[in-house]
């Protein structure tokens, strides 16, 4: 009972999070919307058991990727202004566009049988589990993410100089 | 834990599991309030006496002396005053969030307390992510700074909460990756697992296991320093440049429980270095099934922390500040280079001396000895430079 | 659902609530005088300018940000490898050296280009 209470409880921090994400006008509030919204998603995993990806979910999005639009949304001048915040625009066609969207994820969720496949993962470490796939079954997405990493890198970099040249 | 539950449950005559479940929350409850209202509380604010004691003891002035004896009361007077302050919030401050920001920091460092084991069985919840657990509850710190900072439209406080972020951010790297080499060894991301890899002895612990775990050691000791912003790395708060960084525009009880967070920090910044590195709560094996076994441990593990945080507080008042060039210098070329190459190292050593016990024991001993002599000749220049001032040894530290 | 979160849960709820108890005992002992000179950012006796203190900023604390993150990602990936290192034994570290050997030259590029520099 209790611990469905807290699913539901996880649930609506996501939601609203998300809520006051697309609905705020002050763009640094969205950004802090979006991380209740991650908060709540770590802690949905953290509810299905898969402990370390919950973790993964809080150094990440929150530690990570919400400091980093901060950041980005600080030092942008006139933040506070609408016009360069996210103005709601074109409500009159989103609206009955999302209503549609949500009737379609209604009208399906009865049709479709949903069957847990997994086996129960009560309180098992999922890390080693996780350690032991990436080094044996999925080596080379392993390999290929660092690929991956060092593309961002390189990305990043170059964009960060170009800004930095036209200023000179 | 389950123990107690499964007891109070029987007891109660409980047999429905909406009421198990009812009751072993309120056990919990009770339980995370007990470690946070009067032990967390009180350990931040006696700290903050002890750092103010040693402060003046350092620089040959007095110190709060005044409220009970040795003003040991003063955390509880200077609390009381913060109560009775007036909320002040400037003008053009975004209200939710500077508001809400004191709470996110507050509630970042209340978090980690739940991983923190204090013996065998007294630890709130044994996560199996312990260790990355509490890494991933820091988030919570620096984005309420970096609110903080933001919110309160002052151009002090917004440098201070990005300088704070960027430190924080930093210095994550070089704290995740020494502290992977203790995951390493043990093979475990819950704290008690990694304590239980340790023993008693200086040379079971993990910074002796080869003289790189050393090495790691102070990389993480001195990232973990500035991940709490304490001096030398206390450039958010750079009182010189910044009047006060992130909080230059709270007051009242906001700018308490900043600095509560911050205290508490210090805790924080003691345990792990003892779980991760000087063996935890580890007591003689012969101990073990006596009564004494828990108490023995949980002093143990005290004195170890407040060792640690002995050091912290007397490094505050000795080193000089670092510049903010010199902060990112430090972390991005040196320690983060100087920490993976410390990773391969203590991998190769796994590799080589896996299945030699004999030779691990030998590298246990001589790293331990290694570190030992350190500590030996920073006692031994103590005392003869405290022997060549002449000065009457005076013990009574709270004079 | 494991049940070594919830006391998770309910630390963060109890701290949560401790702030506010604190931040609401505040309230009912404090004073409340508001005057327009204490409702001024404290900026040493400046006056502020009319746009706030919201401004911009160097790129240089951006470039941290995104560095951090990418590092936090290998990071990321080191830990299951760390947690299973003792039973893979030579293989995981030869993998390991590969995924690291990539990103060290990522890091030796930022390196020359500059970015970990302050001036």
């Amino acid at each position: 009972m209790i611990v469905v209470l807290l699913f539901y409880f996880l649930a609506l921090i996501t939601v609203l999070g998300a809520l006051v994400t697309a609905f705020s006008k002050n763009i640094v509030h969205s950004a802090f919307g979006l991380m209740a919204s991650m908060v709540g998603v770590a802690g949905l995993y953290g509810y299905m058991s898969a402990d370390f990806l919950a973790i993964v979910q809080l150094i990440v999005y929150v530690g990570g990727i919400v400091v980093l639009i901060l950041f980005a949304v600080m030092f942008t001048g006139d933040i506070r202004e609408v016009k360069s915040s996210n103005k709601t625009v074109n409500l009159l066609w989103a609206t009955p566009f999302i209503a549609a969207l949500i009737g379609i994820i209604i009208g399906a969720e009865g049709k479709v049988n949903f069957v847990s496949k997994t086996t129960k993962l009560h309180n098992t470490p999922t890390t080693k589990m996780i350690g032991d796939s990436l080094l044996s079954d999925y080596v080379l997405p392993f390999e290929v993410v660092s690929v991956l990493l060092l593309a961002v890198l390189l990305g990043a970099v170059h964009v960060a100089r170009k800004y930095k040249t036209d200023e000179r | 834990m389950e123990s107690i539950t499964n007891s109070l449950i029987q007891s109660w005559g409980i047999t429905s599991s909406t009421g198990a479940q009812l009751v072993s929350l309120l056990v919990m409850l009770a339980f995370s309030a007990v470690v946070l209202i009067p032990f967390f509380l009180p350990f931040a604010g006696i700290t903050s006496w002890l750092e103010r004691r040693i402060a003046g003891r350092m620089q040959s002035r007095v110190g709060p002396n005044i409220n009970g004896p040795q003003g040991f009361l003063q955390w509880i007077a200077d609390g009381v005053k913060a109560m009775e302050k007036e909320d002040l919030m400037p003008d053009d401050a975004d209200k939710p969030l500077f508001k809400v920001a004191p709470y996110f920091v507050f509630m970042g460092v209340g978090a980690t307390l739940v991983a923190i084991p204090f013996s065998e069985y007294l630890v709130l919840s044994d996560l199996n992510v312990g260790i990355f657990y509490i890494i991933s509850v820091t988030s919570f710190v620096t984005v309420g700074i970096l609110l903080a900072g933001w919110s309160s439209n002052n151009k002090w406080s917004l440098i201070g909460g990005v300088r704070s972020a960027s430190q924080m951010i930093s210095y994550e790297i070089p704290t995740a990756l020494s502290i992977l080499t203790v995951v390493l060894l043990t093979g475990s991301l819950s704290m008690q697992d990694i304590v239980k890899a340790q023993g008693f002895w200086p040379w079971q612990w993990h910074i002796s296991n080869n003289p790189f775990m050393i090495v790691m050691f102070f990389i993480f000791f001195i990232s973990a320093l500035a991940e709490g912003s304490r001096t030398p790395f206390d450039l958010p708060e750079a009182e010189s440049e910044l009047v006060s960084g992130y909080n230059t525009e709270y007051s009242g009880i906001r700018f308490a429980m900043f600095f509560l967070a911050e205290w508490g920090n210090l805790f924080v910044i003691g345990a792990m270095t003892t779980v991760l590195f000087l063996g935890g709560w580890q007591a003689p094996v012969a101990l073990q099934g006596s009564i004494w076994n828990t108490p023995v441990q949980f002093i143990i593990f005290m004195t170890k922390m407040s060792a640690v945080v002995f050091i912290v507080i007397q490094l505050r008042w000795t080193l000089p500040r670092v510049r903010v060039d010199q902060l990112m210098i430090i972390c991005w070329h040196y320690f983060v280079p100087l920490s993976l190459l410390s990773i391969l190292a203590v991998t190769i050593w796994m590799a080589l001396s896996y299945g030699h016990s004999a030779l691990e024991l030998g590298m246990s001993i001589f790293s331990a000895a290694i570190w030992l002599y350190f500590v030996f000749l920073v006692l031994f220049r103590a005392v003869r430079n405290f022997k060549k001032t002449n000065a009457k040894l005076n013990l009574n530290f709270l004079e | 659902m494991s049940e070594t979160y919830i006391p998770m849960v309910l630390m963060i709820a109890i701290a949560f609530g401790l702030g506010s108890a604190l931040v609401l005992l505040s309230v009912v002992l404090g004073p409340k005088y508001p005057s327009d000179v204490k409702d001024y950012p404290f900026e040493c006796g400046h006056l502020i300018d009319s746009d706030g203190a919201r401004k911009k900023h160097s790129i240089k604390f951006y470039m941290i940000a995104i560095i951090f993150l990418l590092f936090d990602l290998e990071i990321v990936f080191m830990y299951p490898w760390a947690t299973v290192f003792r039973e893979i034994g030579i293989t995981a570290l030869f993998e390991m050296f590969f995924f690291l050997g990539i990103l060290v030259v990522g890091y030796i590029y930022v390196w020359k280009k500059g970015v970990l520099e302050w001036e």
